[in-house]
């Protein structure tokens, strides 16, 4: 068997599967000798998950990369833009109670520190409203960009609500058509591998007898078939960390076709879990998620049910809710021997803040970008890509934590047993303490490319009235000066762009006939 | 505003209409929309640029008038002192317009042309019965309006020429954004944002490939003359876009006059 690595086969259609095929095959593109094949084999037999409405801004590098037109992405997929996630009733759970973690960063990010002026100041609005002009936006339903702006060229940065069946379509169309992937509709039975080496040779399929490769990508999904069933690497739980188990989605009809849609994901806290209402333009994607240890699936029925009567849903009985459960949890590896698991079958732990679909893309574009010519390297490749992962999976853990953690509620047994110290890792403990003598920074973090920047802490942290108990000044004279001018910009920008920017549907409405250019 | 009649000979026999080298209150812009085919003469002495259709997104073409937004540097004593007046002004006060859309304002002339209707602004400055081309002489369209209706079609056929013309140069990636930063000698800066125009550098590869690429065989000729002149010809026209640039140094010089006196 030769070690160069000709042929990578990737084993499921979902979202990960095909946005992986996509980042390899368009990595060249361009070259008329490519190095590999890529094959994408599907089971017709085993749906995709399809769910996973909600993305970050760095899909827009990803799809840009893979040389889509973002224009007919939106129609095709039924994208909205999403400038980030508006909590309620986390703080406290009053009606009132509302916070914004916006995907522009602080203006003045870089700097000076915007956290500790604003802490130390007066604080007359939120700390996203005084250091960005995106929770006014979204507030008031309005675009991130307009038709004139280039394609995926932001004036306020966004990423995308999208409809996950109809983009794993889309994506699939893409691949096969504009970038050359192999396809194979038909469901592996068996997976063989060489007995010295442990390598994967081959996967058996009911109709198309075996396929040979040499790197084998494993988008199977919560089953795992390649990384967990086949090297049988087991699945870390954290649910002792992060209880959510369950979900119950759910499509619904607007109550009038003409309503604003809210350009940021809505996330309702609840009982014992919460309720992600994402607007798409033609509908909405509604879920409640929830811990099963706290609450029966009846229960959390119920709970949704009041959602949506209570938003204006009628003809209730006519929806058809979707039960989903799953196990919060990461493999103990991603890469073993010439197999990497990508998607669901590396791990889930819950749709909070949207970071599934954002670790599919760095895992497809470290493949991508990393990816050696032959086999010799793999190892090699195998250990980095496993620790960079762990890292990366660990950060998450910690950042959906603080959502919980952060949480003044202590109203039901959920909000109660989420700030047992036993459930809080010990990373985010030791974080915990340093704020409250400091504000959240970029020293806090390794890696040069973090899913979640210390302005994502910033956000959830002030968001949810958590400042630190003693804060000292270690601003020059020129850096309060300068976040006093940030916070003026803030508030000119914020004039400035709720004028100019069309409203969210009516850029929506734009986009049905008219496209982005791409300059 | 525009206050639009469809034409009618029994309504409008008296009408005239003064000529379009006089300049009414609109034509105080400091863009207009421009076609393929006025490219070659409007870059002999204004500045031709790309923009965005604010509605759609789509790209224009334009020539620049003025410095700021509804002035026209061109326009002195109410006369237009350039050699060669724009179609849309020409046309003016004649527009076409979806049939049914007759109080809204000018989205003329972007669609095909059977479904549209003539009508003529009565709000212009223009439009009266005095002096000037009568629209219709007993009731017949006189050679004036013929002429008006004329210039119309050509800018239907226009949007269409430009649709082809600006879908060439994006799709060879010529179109580039720009922005004029310019001070008066009075020191006041002006920026002026939203331009497009040609990326020289791609240009002028794009010229030599194609004068590389000249058929040899009279065969290959008949076949590719057509798509090669075309090609061709959109390269000149890319070629007089940005060489027109020269003429923002007049824009200035007439603002810097203009200047002086207030
Ligand atoms: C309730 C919920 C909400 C979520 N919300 C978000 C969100 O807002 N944002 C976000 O980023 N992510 C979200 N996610 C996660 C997101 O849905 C997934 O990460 C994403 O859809 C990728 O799934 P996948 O492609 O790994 O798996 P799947 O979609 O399950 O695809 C598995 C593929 O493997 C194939 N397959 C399985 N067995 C075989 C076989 N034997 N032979 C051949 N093929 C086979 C199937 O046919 C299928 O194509 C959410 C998840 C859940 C559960």
């Amino acid at each position: 068997m030769s070690e160069e690595i000709k042929n990578i086969v990737i084993l499921g259609g979902g979202s990960a599967g095909w946005l992986t095929a996509g980042t390899l095959a368009a990595k060249h593109r361009q070259t008329s000798k490519k190095p590999y094949a890529i094959t994408l084999i599907e089971s017709p037999e085993v749906k995709i998950i399809g769910v996973g409405e909600g993305t970050w801004p760095t899909m827009r590098g990803t799809l840009k990369t893979m040389g889509i037109n973002e224009s007919a992405f939106i129609r095709e997929c039924d994208v909205s833009f999403k400038q980030g996630a508006k909590f309620v009733k986390w703080i406290t759970g009053a009606e009132d109670d509302f916070y914004y973690h916006p995907l522009e960063l602080p203006n003045g990010y870089f700097d000076t520190n915007m956290a500790q002026s604003w802490c130390n100041g007066a604080r007359e609005s939120s700390f996203s409203s005084t250091v960005s002009a995106q929770e006014a936006l979204c507030e008031a339903a309005i675009a991130p960009k307009m038709i004139t702006s280039p394609e995926y060229a932001a004036i306020a940065n966004y990423a995308y609500h999208i409809d996950a069946g109809k983009f794993a379509q889309f994506l699939k169309r893409h691949c096969i058509e504009n970038l050359g992937v192999n396809y194979i509709s038909d469901h592996v039975t068996h997976v063989n591998s060489d007995e010295k080496t442990g390598d994967i040779t081959a996967l058996t399929t009911k109709q198309n007898g075996d396929v040979e490769g040499d790197l084998f990508v494993d988008c199977s999904g919560a089953k795992s078939l390649l990384i967990g069933q086949h090297y049988q690497v087991p699945l870390t739980s954290k649910k002792d960390v992060l209880f959510i188990d369950n979900a119950i989605a759910v499509q619904a009809p607007y109550a009038t076709p003409d309503v604003e849609i809210p350009p940021y994901t809505l996330s309702t806290a609840q009982k014992s879990g919460w309720i992600w209402d994402i607007g798409l333009p033609t509908r909405r994607g509604i879920g409640h998620v929830f811990s099963s240890q706290h609450c029966s699936v009846e229960e959390a029925k119920q709970t949704l049910i009041q959602y949506l009567e209570e938003t204006g849903v009628s003809k209730i009985d006519e929806l058809r809710f979707n039960h989903i459960d799953f196990n919060p949890g990461i493999r103990e590896q991603f890469w073993v021997n010439n197999c990497v698991a990508v998607g669901m079958s590396a791990g889930f732990l819950e749709p909070l803040e949207a970071s599934a679909l954002v670790m599919v893309e760095l895992a497809a574009a470290a493949i991508s970008e990393q990816l050696p010519a032959s086999k010799m390297a793999m190892p090699i490749l195998a250990k980095q890509f496993n620790e960079k992962f762990h890292y990366n999976w660990d950060r998450i853990v910690d950042f959906l934590k603080l959502h919980y953690l952060a949480s003044q509620r202590t109203d039901s047994q959920f909000w109660r047993d989420n700030q047992q110290e036993s459930s809080i890792p010990d990373s985010l403990k030791a974080l915990m303490i340093l704020w409250q003598h400091r504000t959240p920074s970029e020293f806090d973090f390794k890696q040069k490319r973090e899913v979640f920047s210390a302005a994502s802490y910033q956000y959830v942290l002030y968001g949810m009235q958590q400042l630190p108990q003693t804060l000292h000044s270690t601003l020059s004279a020129k850096e309060k000066q300068l976040a006093k001018q940030c916070m003026d910009d803030t508030k000119r920008q914020t004039a400035q762009y709720t004028q100019a920017l069309p409203t969210h549907r009516a850029l929506l409405k734009t986009l049905q006939n008219h496209s982005f250019q791409a300059i | 505003m525009f206050k639009f009649e469809s034409l009618d000979a029994l309504k409008h026999q008296q009408l005239r209409v003064m000529p379009c080298q006089l300049m009414d209150r609109k034509n105080q812009v400091h863009l207009i929309d421009i076609f393929p085919a006025e490219i070659a003469l409007l870059a002999q002495e204004l500045p031709l640029f790309f923009n965005k259709d604010s509605e759609t997104g789509q790209f224009n073409l334009i020539t620049l008038m003025g410095l700021t937004i509804d002035e026209n540097l061109l326009i002195e004593n109410s006369q237009w002192c350039g050699r060669y007046l724009p179609l849309k002004f020409q046309a003016q006060p004649f527009y076409l317009l979806p049939a049914e859309l007759e109080q809204s304002s000018p989205q003329e002339n972007k669609q095909d042309s059977t479904l549209m209707n003539i009508v003529i602004d009565r709000a212009d400055d223009r439009v009266q019965e005095l002096s000037g081309e009568k629209l219709f002489n007993d009731g017949v369209p006189s050679e004036y309006l013929k002429n008006r209706i004329k210039i119309l079609k050509q800018i239907t056929e226009g949007y269409t020429e430009l649709d082809s013309l600006t879908a060439f140069y994006l799709e060879n990636e010529l179109i580039e954004p720009l922005t004029l930063d310019i001070t008066l000698n009075n020191k006041q800066k002006l920026s002026i944002t939203g331009l497009y125009t040609i990326h020289r550098a791609l240009l002028t590869e794009k010229i030599e490939q194609q004068d590389k690429s000249m058929p040899d065989s009279v065969f290959q000729q008949t076949q590719l003359n057509s798509l090669a002149n075309q090609t061709r010809a959109y390269l000149n026209m890319a070629k007089h876009i940005l060489d027109s640039q020269v003429h923002v140094k007049r824009l200035i010089e007439l603002k810097n006059k203009l200047c002086e006196v207030s």
